[in-house]
C-alpha cells in the first residue's frame, strides 16, 4: 500500500449548545487516507460526516485529537506558512451548488481566488491562463470566465467548484456530498468528472456522502458512521458483499435496486442501538478480517468471527 | 403477484422488450454553447429598476428638485436673508405671481381677504383693484370675501415674484430651493453617518456573531434603543450649535440603529454561506472574507436602508424646525421655512401660500425618495417584495 496522506487520530467535536450541554458531532475517530485512494465516508444525517470534513480542514477547532497531513501536524494551533501550505494541498468541493459560489462575483474571480490568495500568478495573464486551463479541465469554455453563478446550472456549477478547489493544486480534495444537490443525470457526469480528475492529477479524496450506491462507485475503502463514530471500516467491495455491524446492514438494506422484481421482495430493516449491550465491556475498533475494522466489544466480537468463519 | 402485474407483465413483455427500441441519446456539445452576454449583478437589478414606471418618474423629479435646489438660487436675483426691496413695507406678503400662468388665474398675484364693509371702504381700493367673490357671517356680523390684486394695487405690476414674499420681505423662490438643498444635505448627511456606523457596528457583531462582542455590542444597542431620542436631542442642542452637521449627527445618533441590526442579521447569515466556507478553506484572511464575500452581498441592502434613510431624515429635521429645535436661521432648512410661515400666516388662510409652497416642496421629495427606494428595493432584492 502507498504512504499515509492523511492520519486522523481520536479526533473529537463537540459543540456547545449552552452551559450545560454539548453535542458530540464526532466522538473519538480515527482512520488513515492513502494516497491516491477515495475514501468513502457514508452514515445518516447528522452522523457527523461533515463535521468529520470541516474539522480536518480547520473549519472548526477541534475539541480533541490529532490530524496529521503528509506527516506534519495539520490541527490545533499553527504558523502562518503551515497554515497556508495544507489551504493549499487540502481543498473543499461543496454540497450546495447554489450556496457554494459567490453570487457577486463573476467566474473568473471565483476560481481565481486561490490563486490571489495564495500570489500564485504574478500576472493578470498569467492568472488569466490558469483559470482557462483549469475550466478546460472540467469540461468548461473559457468564454464561460466572465460569467455569473446565477447564469449556470447546478451542474456546471459544481464544476466550477471542483474547479476553484483545484486551482491551487491541492492533493487531498473533501467532496462534501457533492452530488447530493444534483439530480441523478448530472450526478453521474460529475462524478465521473471526479474520477478523471483523480487519475490526471492524482488526487486523493475524502468522499462524504449518503447515497451508497454512489460511494460504492467511487470509493476504495468506506467507513459507515452512526452517531458520531465510525461502526465499520473495510474495502468498498469487502463492506458491500459482508457488512457485519447491523447498523451497515440497515444501511444496506435501504439500497434499492433498478429492478421492479427484486425490489419487490428486498426487506429492509430499522437498525436498533439498544441491542448493544456496552455496559460492562467497552467497545473499540477491532480488525476481523485484514483491513476489514468494527467497531464491538469482545463478546460481539466473537460473534461476529463465528458468522463469517 | 396481483391481478394488476399480471396484466401489466401481459401487456409489456418485460423480460424481451426489443433492444433496438431503445438507442442512447448523446448529449451535444452546443448544448453549454453561450448565447447571450454575460449580465452582472448590477446590470440586471438596473435593468429591473427601468422597467419600474413609478420609480423611473420619481428619480426624473428627485433630479429636477435637485437641479433647482442648486441652480434657482444661484440664478436669483434675491438673497436669502436681504429683502427683495428697500421699502420692505409695500413688498412684505405679496402673493406669488408667475408669468403666463396668471392667465390662466394660478399664481396670478392675488390674495383672498376678509373684509366688512366698512373697512374696505377705508382701505380705499380703485375699482379695478379688487372683487368680492363672497360673503358670510361670523359673530353675527357680515363679512365680505375680498380678492385683492396686490401687485396692480401696490403699482408693482412689473414685478414677478414666483412663490412670493414673507413678511420680512424675503424672496420665497429663493428662500425654499435653497431650503430644499439644505434638507438634502441633511437628510444625506444624516444617512451616511448611518450606513457608516451601522455597518461598521453591525458588521463586527455579525462576523463576531455567537461570541461575547456580540453579546455585549447588541445589549449596548438595545439600552440605547430603549433611550428616547428627542430627550437626547433636547439635551443635546443645549451644547450644540446648530448647523447642518450637528443636526445630521443629532438625527443619526438613533437612527443607526436599524442599519447595525439589518447588517448584522445578513452577516450572520452569509457567514456560514457555503461560499465563504469556500474562501476560508483557500486561507482568506478575515479581512478579505469581509471585503469581497460579505459587504459585496449586503451592498444592495445598504443601498435600500439608505434610500428609506434620507426622507426620514429629512421628515425628522424638518419636524425638530417645527418644535424648535436645532435652528439655524442663517441656513433655514424646509422645516424652518415651514415653522417661519406658520407664524406669518397669521393664522389665516389670506398668507396661506407661505406655508403651502414648502410643504409642497418638502412633500414631493419625500414622496419621490420613498417610492424610489421601494424601486431600488424590488430591484436589487426581489425576495424583499411584499414586506
Amino acid at each position: 500500500m502507498s504512504n499515509v496522506l492523511l492520519k486522523v487520530e481520536h479526533l473529537k467535536q463537540y459543540f456547545k449548545l449552552d452551559r450545560k450541554s454539548k453535542v458530540k458531532a464526532v466522538d473519538d475517530v480515527s482512520f488513515d487516507i492513502y494516497e491516491g485512494e477515495t475514501f468513502g465516508l457514508v452514515g445518516e444525517s447528522g452522523s457527523g460526516k461533515t463535521t468529520i470534513g470541516r474539522s480536518i480542514i480547520r473549519l472548526y477547532d477541534i475539541t480533541g485529537g490529532n490530524v496529521t497531513f503528509e506527516g506534519k501536524q495539520a490541527s490545533g494551533k499553527l504558523k502562518k506558512e503551515e497554515r497556508a501550505s495544507i489551504a493549499r494541498n487540502m481543498q473543499m468541493i461543496f454540497q450546495d451548488p447554489m450556496a457554494c459560489l459567490n453570487p457577486r462575483m463573476n467566474i473568473r474571480d471565483i476560481v481565481a481566488e486561490g490563486i490571489d490568495i495564495h500570489k500564485l500568478a504574478k500576472t493578470k495573464e498569467e492568472r488569466d491562463e490558469m483559470v482557462y486551463a483549469i475550466l478546460a479541465k472540467v469540461g468548461l469554455a473559457r468564454e464561460h470566465a466572465g460569467r455569473y453563478p446565477h447564469e449556470f446550472s447546478g451542474g456546471q456549477r459544481q464544476r466550477i467548484g471542483i474547479a476553484r478547489a483545484l486551482i491551487t493544486n491541492p492533493k487531498l480534495v473533501i467532496c462534501d456530498e457533492p452530488i447530493s444537490a444534483l439530480d441523478v443525470s448530472i450526478q453521474s457526469q460529475v462524478v465521473n468528472l471526479l474520477k478523471k480528475l483523480q487519475k490526471e492529477l492524482g488526487l486523493t479524496y475524502l468522499f462524504i456522502a449518503h447515497d451508497l450506491s454512489m460511494v460504492r462507485y467511487i470509493s476504495d475503502r468506506i467507513a459507515v458512521m452512526h452517531k458520531g463514530k465510525i461502526v465499520e471500516l473495510a474495502d468498498a467491495e469487502e463492506l458491500y458483499n459482508n457488512p457485519l455491524h447491523p447498523y451497515t446492514r440497515s444501511l444496506m438494506s435501504a439500497i434499492p435496486t433498478p429492478d421492479p422484481k427484486s425490489e419487490k421482495q428486498r426487506a429492509r430493516f430499522a437498525y436498533d442501538p439498544s441491542q448493544h449491550d456496552y455496559t460492562t465491556d467497552e467497545p473499540k475498533m477491532r480488525e476481523i478480517r485484514p483491513k476489514h475494522f468494527i467497531y464491538c466489544n469482545e463478546k460481539e466480537f466473537q460473534a461476529y468471527q463465528t458468522e463469517i468463519a | 403477484m396481483t391481478n394488476h402485474d399480471k396484466n401489466l407483465n401481459q401487456a409489456f413483455d418485460v423480460e424481451n422488450l426489443p433492444k433496438d427500441l431503445f438507442t442512447f441519446e448523446k448529449a451535444t456539445d452546443d448544448a453549454e454553447g453561450l448565447t447571450t452576454k454575460p449580465i452582472s449583478f448590477w446590470q440586471d437589478s438596473m435593468r429591473r429598476l427601468f422597467k419600474n414606471y413609478v420609480a423611473v418618474v420619481s428619480l426624473l423629479i428627485i433630479v429636477v428638485l435637485f437641479l433647482t435646489a442648486i441652480i434657482a438660487p444661484m440664478l436669483s436675483n434675491y438673497t436669502l436673508t436681504g429683502r427683495v426691496n428697500q421699502d420692505y413695507y409695500k413688498f412684505a406678503q405679496l402673493p406669488p405671481r408667475v408669468p403666463v400662468l396668471e392667465h390662466f388665474g394660478l399664481f396670478d398675484g392675488t390674495l383672498i381677504k376678509e373684509f366688512t364693509q366698512g373697512s374696505l371702504d377705508e382701505v380705499g381700493y380703485a375699482s379695478d383693484e379688487y372683487k368680492i367673490v363672497g360673503t358670510f357671517t361670523r359673530n353675527r356680523i357680515e363679512y365680505l370675501k375680498v380678492k385683492e390684486y396686490t401687485y396692480k394695487y401696490l403699482d408693482i405690476e412689473d414685478r414677478y415674484f414666483i412663490f412670493g414674499t414673507d413678511i420680512l420681505s424675503r424672496d420665497i423662490w429663493t428662500r425654499v430651493w435653497y431650503g430644499t438643498s439644505i434638507s438634502l444635505l441633511i437628510g444625506v448627511y444624516a444617512a451616511i453617518i448611518d450606513v457608516l456606523i451601522g455597518v461598521i457596528y453591525g458588521g463586527i457583531a455579525g462576523y463576531f456573531g455567537g461570541t461575547k462582542i456580540d453579546d455585549v455590542m447588541m445589549r449596548i444597542l438595545e439600552v440605547l434603543y430603549g433611550i428616547p431620542s428627542i430627550v437626547i436631542l433636547f439635551v443635546l442642542f443645549m451644547f450644540l450649535t446648530p448647523g447642518i452637521v450637528p443636526i445630521a449627527i443629532a438625527i443619526a445618533l438613533t437612527g443607526w440603529i436599524g442599519v447595525a441590526r439589518m447588517i448584522r442579521a445578513q452577516f450572520l447569515k452569509l457567514r456560514d454561506q457555503e461560499f465563504v466556507l469556500a474562501a476560508r478553506t483557500l486561507g482568506a484572511s478575515d479581512t478579505r472574507i469581509i471585503m469581497k464575500h460579505l459587504i459585496p452581498n449586503v451592498v444592495a441592502q445598504i443601498i435600500v436602508m439608505a434610500s428609506f434613510s434620507i426622507p426620514s431624515a429629512i421628515f425628522y429635521e424638518a419636524f425638530l424646525a417645527f418644535i424648535g429645535i436645532g435652528l439655524d436661521l442663517s441656513k433655514p432648512s424646509l422645516g424652518v421655512l415651514i415653522n417661519d410661515a406658520i407664524s406669518s400666516t397669521q393664522g389665516a388662510m389670506t398668507y396661506v401660500y407661505q406655508l403651502v409652497l414648502p410643504s409642497l416642496v418638502l412633500s414631493t421629495l419625500m414622496l419621490s425618495i420613498n417610492l424610489l427606494g421601494n424601486g431600488l428595493r424590488d430591484a436589487l432584492d426581489p425576495r424583499m417584495r411584499n414586506n
